[in-house]
C-alpha cells in the first residue's frame, strides 16, 4: 500500500495541508510542538477509524473550529487507486467513507490501509504491562484477518455482558439461567482469539529474532513465547477455558467479574535463557520492542500480500548513534515509511539518502513544500 | 427555535423520535401534515390511536394481530411442527417477504442482552416451551440475528428445548458476519434458511 497523499483539514495545530508523499521514506521534522506527530495521527486515523492517541474524537478537532476533514489518497499493491475520507463535527462521530461511499462500522475501516507505528510509548512494548503486548498481537492478526477482527470484537462483548450478570450475582446473590449459555460463548470465542494471537506470534517471532540476530550478531537469541492465563499446556483449547472458568467461578460470582480468559494472557519474552523483562537493559528492550514492530510489519506484508505503511515517532532521538544506524539498517525501501525526527541530524543514514526520500519540515501546523532529498530513479508512488 | 409555534415544534419533536428521522425530515414531515385536508389528517390521527388501541400480540406466536390469534396461526395452510424464532415482529415480516417458508413463528420480543437488562424471563419463552411441549414440534429453526446476543440466544433456547428431543437449527451462515436481517437481501435469507444448521 502506498498513501499516496493527504489532504487535511482543522485536524490538531493543522489548519490546512495538502502534502503528497514519497513511496519510500517521508521524513517530517520540526520542533517540538509543532505537529509531527499530528500528521502522523492523521494518516493513521485511517487504519483505526480513531485516533492512536485519544478515544475522545473531539481531541482532534482544531480549537475553536466545528468541523475536520482529511482525505488520503491511496494506491494498493494492486494498483487500485481508491480514496478515504474521514469527517467529524463538533458532537458528532467520526464518518469514514471509501471512494465516497460511507461505511457503516469504523471495523470496516480496519486493516484497508495496513499499519505499523511505532510511538515513544511503545519502548514499554517488551517490558511494560502485558495489555500491550496483547494489542501488538491483536492489532496485527485484525489486519490481516477480518474474521479475527470479528471474533475479538464479539469476545470483548461477551465479556461485557457476562459481567454483567456477574456484578448482578454480587449484588443479589441470585444468578441467572442464562450464565451457562454467555459462558459457551465466551469459552468457544476465547479459544479463537488465543488461537489467532498464537499463529500471529508464530509468525512475528520469527521474524524478530532474525532481525536481532541481524543488529546485534552474536547476542543471545530473542524467544517470544505465548503465555496463555489458563492452561498450563499452553495450547488455550475452548476445554482448558471451560475448566478454568470452573474453577474461578466462586471467585467471580464475589467479585462480579470475569476472572479468566485471553484477556489476561501474555507473551513471555527471553534473550537466550534470560527473561528480558526482569533482566534485560533499557537498551536491549528498546531494541526488542523496535524488531517486534517491524516484524509486524514484515508479518502484514507475508499475510496479505499488500505492503504495510511504517509510521516511527521520533523512535530515532531515543537511541544513541550506533542503535540508530542499526535500527536503520533494518528500515526498508519496500515499505512506505513516515519518520518524524526533531532534525534530520540522528536519522540513520538510508532514511535520508535512499532515493525518492522526501524531506517535510512543519512549524505550527504549517508543512513545507516537500524537498526530494536526492533526485534518481525514485520508487514509483 | 420554534418562531412562536410551539404547537408546530412539539410535532416535529414527535417525528423526530421516530427512528431514522433527523430535524429535517421531521419538518418536511410536519409541513407536510400542514398541507393536508383536514380529514386527512383527522384520518391519520383515528388510524394512529386505533392502531395502539387494537393492535396487540397473538396470545399463540407473539405476532402482531388485531384478534386473539394472528394471520398466521389462523392460516390452515401453514405446516404445522415447524417454528421459526425471530427477535422481533419486523424480522417475521422480512422473512414472510420472501414467501419461501410456510411453517409457523414465534416472536420472543428481544434477545438476551444483560447490558440491557434483558434476561430471558424478559422473552416470550414460557410460551416457546409450553408450544413445544403441546403443539407436536418436530423443529424449532432459532432466526435471531447472527450478534453476539442472538447467538447466545440461540444456544440458551437450544439448551432449553433439549430435554423434548426436538430438532433445534439455525439459519447457516450466509448472512454477513455481524449484520442484522433488516439489511440482508431475500436471496441471501432463503439460501441461509435453506442451508440452517444443527446448534
Ligand atoms: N485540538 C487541537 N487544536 C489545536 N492545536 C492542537 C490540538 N491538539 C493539539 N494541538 C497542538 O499541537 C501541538 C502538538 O503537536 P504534535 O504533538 O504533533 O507535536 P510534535 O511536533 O510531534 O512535537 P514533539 O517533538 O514534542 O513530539 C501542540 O502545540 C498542541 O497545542
Ligand atoms: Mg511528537
Ligand atoms: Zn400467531
Amino acid at each position: 500500500m502506498i498513501v499516496r497523499a493527504i489532504e487535511i483539514r482543522n485536524f490538531r495545530n493543522i489548519s490546512r495541508a495538502a502534502l503528497s508523499f514519497s513511496g519510500t521514506f517521508n521524513l517530517i521534522t520540526g520542533r517540538n510542538a509543532q505537529g509531527k506527530t499530528n500528521l502522523l495521527e492523521a494518516i493513521h486515523l485511517f487504519s483505526l477509524g480513531r485516533s492512536f492517541r485519544t478515544r475522545r474524537s473531539e481531541e482532534i478537532l482544531m480549537f475553536g473550529e466545528d468541523y475536520m476533514f482529511a482525505r488520503l489518497s491511496c494506491k494498493s499493491d494492486s494498483s487500485v487507486d481508491f480514496r478515504l475520507e474521514m469527517s467529524l463535527e463538533r458532537e458528532g462521530n467520526i464518518k469514514a467513507s471509501i471512494n465516497g461511499k460511507r461505511i457503516s462500522g469504523m471495523s470496516e475501516i480496519i486493516g484497508v490501509i495496513p499499519t505499523v507505528i511505532f510511538t515513544p510509548g511503545d519502548v514499554m512494548l517488551a517490558s511494560g504491562p502485558p495489555g500491550g503486548r496483547r494489542t501488538y498481537l491483536d492489532y496485527t492478526a485484525a489486519q490481516v484477518s477480518p474474521a479475527f477482527l470479528s471474533d475479538l470484537k464479539s469476545y470483548r462483548k461477551i465479556l461485557k455482558q457476562r459481567n454483567v450478570l456477574l456484578k448482578g450475582y454480587a449484588d443479589t446473590g441470585r444468578m441467572s439461567g442464562e450464565i451457562d449459555a454467555w459462558d459457551e460463548q465466551l469459552v468457544e470465542k476465547g479459544a479463537k482469539i488465543v488461537s489467532g494471537r498464537k499463529d500471529m506470534l508464530g509468525e512475528t517471532s520469527l521474524v524478530a529474532a532474525d532481525m536481532l540476530e541481524e543488529i546485534l550478531p552474536g547476542s543471545e537469541p530473542l524467544r517470544m513465547v505465548y503465555e496463555c492465563s489458563f492452561d498450563p499446556e499452553g495450547n488455550g483449547t475452548a476445554d482448558a477455558f471451560r475448566k478454568a472458568l470452573h474453577a474461578v467461578r466462586p471467585g467471580e460470582r464475589r467479585r462480579g467479574h470475569t476472572m479468566a480468559g485471553p484477556h489476561y494472557d501474555d507473551v513471555a519474552i527471553y534473550l537466550g535463557k534470560t527473561g528480558l523483562r526482569r533482566y534485560g537493559s533499557q537498551g536491549r528492550k528498546r531494541l526488542v520492542a523496535i524488531v517486534m514492530k517491524l516484524a509486524q510489519a514484515a508479518a502484514i506484508m507475508k499475510r496479505r500480500a499488500e505492503r504495510p505503511v511504517v509510521l516511527l515517532d521520533d523512535i530515532f532521538s531515543e537511541l544513541d548513534a550506533e542503535a540508530s544506524t542499526r535500527v536503520g539498517s533494518l528500515l526498508s525501501d519496500k515499505y512506505q515509511n513516515f519518520i518524524t525526527s526533531p532534525g534530520t541530524e540522528v536519522l540513520p543514514r538510508v532514511t535520508t539518502e535512499t532515493s525518492g526520500a522526501v524531506l517535510y519540515s512543519v512549524a505550527s501546523g504549517v508543512f513545507s513544500s516537500g524537498k526530494e532529498l536526492r533526485c534518481g530513479v525514485g520508487v514509483e508512488t | 427555535m420554534d418562531y412562536g409555534l410551539p404547537l408546530l415544534r412539539a410535532l416535529i419533536e414527535h417525528f423526530r423520535k421516530l427512528p431514522g428521522i433527523g430535524e429535517k425530515t421531521a419538518k418536511r414531515l410536519s409541513f407536510a401534515i400542514l398541507d393536508m385536508k383536514t380529514e386527512e389528517v383527522n384520518d391519520f390521527a383515528e388510524t394512529l390511536l386505533q392502531v395502539k388501541k387494537r393492535i396487540g400480540f397473538c396470545r399463540r406466536c407473539g405476532n402482531l394481530a388485531e384478534s386473539e390469534f394472528c394471520q398466521i396461526c389462523n392460516d390452515k395452510s401453514r405446516t404445522e411442527g415447524i417454528l421459526c424464532v425471530v427477535e422481533r415482529t419486523a424480522d417475521l415480516y422480512i422473512l414472510e417477504s420472501t414467501h419461501q417458508y410456510r411453517g409457523c413463528y414465534h416472536v420472543l420480543h428481544g434477545v438476551l442482552s444483560p447490558l440491557d437488562g434483558v434476561g430471558a424471563e424478559d422473552l416470550n419463552l414460557v410460551e416457546l416451551e409450553k408450544r413445544v411441549r403441546e403443539e407436536n414440534i418436530r423443529e424449532v429453526i432459532v432466526a435471531t440475528n447472527p450478534s453476539v446476543e442472538g447467538d447466545t440466544t440461540a444456544l440458551y433456547i437450544s439448551r432449553m428445548l433439549e430435554k423434548y428431543g426436538v430438532k433445534v437449527t439455525r439459519p447457516a451462515r450466509g448472512l454477513p458476519l455481524g449484520s442484522s436481517l433488516e439489511f440482508v437481501d431475500s436471496g441471501t435469507i432463503t439460501r441461509a434458511l435453506e442451508n440452517r444448521e444443527s446448534i
